[in-house]
């Protein structure tokens, strides 16, 4: 079981993992969990502060074509990185999980959004939320 | 699923998870002060610096050597608490 809770300044539930990018040892960061989002984003402030990439590789403008994948939400279309990625989960008893998938790296005008956990990890999961109680679990299928 | 010693990785997450406690507490002074702002901290959690974009802030943090997880934290603090993503 993972557990999250509910952010008091945003009312909405988060979960913690450690994220592993292409040359970046893996780093905590908080996910926004959004059952809404077909894929899973890490926007511009975690990108820099957390996983310390310079602001210049958020640019659209340094990425090639075959990496840079156009995402539409309800504010328009956005352009986003796509890169391997490595979640590791830590389950409540201290033990691993760890998943192989893609993250996009959102441009550097995601600044001041958080990272979105999307259905292609939350799939993965049973999900309880109850903000009453504070409870955000994720558990193992 | 594995096992392994994680002590190391668990102290990591807790003290970014204490860190984010920490921001979670005293938001409402925050934003008092620094509306709209990305606001940088040290590990005693004073503000060092706060601009009101991210690619400003980074390189104010670049030009004193501090380092983004080792040295500062940075949020951005704002009073619009609702997003349609």
């Amino acid at each position: 079981m993972i557990s999250g809770y509910f952010s008091a300044r945003w009312g909405c539930p988060f979960v913690w993992t450690r994220l592993a990018i292409p040359g970046r040892p893996p780093q905590p960061v908080p996910f926004l969990i959004d059952t809404g989002s077909s894929t899973s984003i890490v926007h511009a402030k975690d990108a820099r502060v957390r996983l310390n990439l310079a602001t210049d590789a958020m640019e659209p403008a340094a990425w090639t074509p075959e990496e840079t994948v156009r995402r539409r939400g309800v504010a328009g279309v956005a352009l986003s990185r796509q890169m391997e990625a490595t979640f590791e989960f830590t389950h409540d008893d201290g033990s691993l999980q760890t998943i192989a998938e893609t993250i996009e790296l959102g441009a550097v005008d995601s600044q001041q959004l958080p990272s979105l956990m999307g259905w292609d990890l939350l799939r993965r999961f049973r999900i309880e939320l109850e903000q009453g109680t504070g409870t955000v679990t994720l558990l193992p299928q | 699923m594995v096992t392994r010693d994680v002590s190391e990785e668990l102290r990591e997450l807790e003290e970014a998870k204490a860190t984010w406690r920490w921001w979670e507490e005293h938001y409402e002074e925050l934003l008092a002060q620094y509306p709209e702002q990305f606001v940088a901290i040290n590990k005693d959690r004073e503000v060092v610096a706060s601009f009101h974009c991210l690619p400003d802030l980074s390189d104010a943090m670049d030009a004193k050597g501090l380092a983004f997880g080792k040295d500062v934290d940075a949020e951005f603090i704002t009073a619009n608490r609702h997003w349609r993503l």
